[in-house]
């Protein structure tokens, strides 16, 4: 058995550092927090008034005030004249996808927030150029307002999957690979996520078509290898053999190597070329999951051709 | 101890960057950032363990450094400002989640040169550790981690932990029985 400082020692060795994704996503979250001001200290407590409703009244004028909001908000689009449609125009070229309203006060997209005196970093300073801009969304009824930032939209698809309502998760990560900059540092994440929940939701199609193009747009290895071990897992089974070779090819010192190597050993039909594999995972994971079988058809399946 | 990198000479050193954040140029704390987040990052995972909220904790770091930049007096190095941060925001996050690693966060902790056929082993073994490990008070296992894992002698470690190095060696001591003795049962 390993001493206690061996075994501290592998922790040491172990201890992975960030990766690329990782440390991007860092920093945007650095920026945001310190754009907002810093929190308050709590005030002292006041002392406590005396009770003056009781609860059951203040929990009656909340029921009255929401039915009163609901009430103005079904009756103001059915009364207000609706504005004629706003002219949204193509972003200038050096800023694509940041539509612009005209005439409006939002004609520059990204207008800085003010700076912070002496300690002032800011988020606008500190952004990536493809978060800089933010664009605009312009309601049937005139009004104005941000459309959410790729953070936004990140955290509203961690919160929706928390509270297992993978529709909403879905649709806020679809809305944020389409709105986002191609370079967002979140992009790519979210394409991988967006993959493995339309694969929890049966949807193969666009399981398939998100993993496939990250595996080949990605420039960040880790995210490469989960989107191609992804794909595998969704191509057709008569893609999956030569799917799980590209994997092995690409990625052999992957933890999924045993998965992939049983999958294309298990969709090589041909005995010929299945016993070159069915060995070779036997003689590597003597343990694994497919052993057993691997062992099965290695019993069975003969090659004829020399 | 695996320090952050010196800033090579042509570089300004962290308290020129230190000054020129208060004197408003902005980009010095991407740079400070750039320089320092692997090895908070590490630090922080080290104290938390496999599955920790190292991101978050990372993030709440320099954002916790950021904003008390103005106490920064200068009398110790900018860097171990930033650890002791470090520390004390992992501690607090390892308070609110005592979990034991799960499967999932073992396996992103196995060294990608391990050969196949030690994994399981190297896995089985940190997982025996962070059992024991996730069991203790986490002042007391930051304490253990400093020492034992990051190489410090008991001054660094007490001066990150606001502590004496007394106390802290007395401390380590007692850690470091607790952990041999729960890993003489099988890490239970």
């Amino acid at each position: 058995m390993k001493s206690v400082d061996e075994l501290l020692a592998q922790v040491r060795e172990a201890t992975p550092g960030p990766n690329d994704v990782q440390r991007a996503a860092m920093r945007a979250g650095i920026r945001r927090a310190i754009a907002e001001p810093a929190p308050a200290a709590a005030p002292a407590p006041a002392p406590a008034p005396a009770p003056v409703h009781s609860g059951r009244a203040i929990v009656v004028a909340i029921a009255l005030a929401t039915i009163a909001i609901a009430v103005a908000l079904w009756i103001a689009p059915r009364v207000l004249p609706r504005p004629a449609e706003p002219v949204v125009h193509s972003p200038p070229s050096d800023s694509p996808g940041v539509p612009v309203v005209q005439g409006s006060s939002f004609d520059s997209p990204a207008t800085p927030p003010a700076r912070r005196g002496r300690t002032g970093v800011t988020t606008d300073d500190l952004a990536a150029p493809a978060l800089k801009k933010q664009r605009v969304i312009v309601t049937d009824y005139g009004s104005r307002r941000f459309a959410p930032s790729v953070d936004d939209l990140y955290d509203r698809a961690d919160a929706a999957l928390a509270r297992n309502d993978l529709p909403a998760a879905r649709a806020a990560l679809e809305e944020l690979i389409a709105t986002a900059p191609p370079t967002a540092p979140r992009v790519d994440v979210a394409r991988l996520d967006l993959a493995r929940l339309a694969l929890r939701m049966d949807d193969r199609g666009t399981a398939r078509r998100h993993a496939e193009a990250l595996a080949t747009t990605t420039r960040e290895p880790a995210l490469r290898e989960a989107a191609h071990h992804l794909l595998c897992r969704v191509v057709a089974a008569s893609e999956q053999a030569a799917c799980a070779a590209a994997f092995l090819h690409a990625f052999p010192a992957s933890p999924r190597v045993a998965e992939m190597l049983a999958l294309e050993a298990a969709n090589t039909l041909d005995p010929c070329a299945a016993r070159p594999l069915l060995r070779a995972y036997v003689d590597r994971f003597p343990d694994g999951a497919y052993a057993a079988d691997a062992q099965k058809r290695l019993a069975t399946a003969t090659c004829t051709t020399p | 101890m695996s320090a952050t990198p010196a800033p090579r000479a042509d570089e300004p050193s962290d308290e020129t960057l230190v000054a020129a954040v208060l004197d408003g140029d902005d980009r010095a704390f991407d740079r400070l950032y750039a320089r320092h987040v692997d090895r908070v990052f590490r630090l922080i995972a080290r104290v938390l363990g496999p599955g920790g909220d190292v991101e978050d904790s990372t993030q709440d770091t320099f954002v916790r450094a950021f904003r008390a930049l103005p106490t920064f007096r200068g009398d110790a190095r900018w860097s171990t400002f930033l650890h002791r941060i470090a520390v004390r925001t992992a501690i607090d996050h390892a308070r609110r989640r005592r979990d034991v690693p799960s499967g999932d966060a073992l396996e992103a902790w196995l060294p990608p040169s391990l050969p196949e056929a030690d994994r399981a082993q190297f896995r089985d073994e940190l997982a025996q550790v962070w059992r024991a490990l996730a069991r203790l008070p986490a002042e007391r296992r930051a304490g253990l981690i400093l020492v034992a894992v990051e190489g410090m002698s008991y001054a660094e470690a007490a001066e990150l932990l606001e502590s004496t190095p007394d106390a802290v060696k007395h401390q380590v001591m007692r850690v470091r029985e607790h952990l041999r003795r729960a890993l003489a049962k099988g890490g239970a």
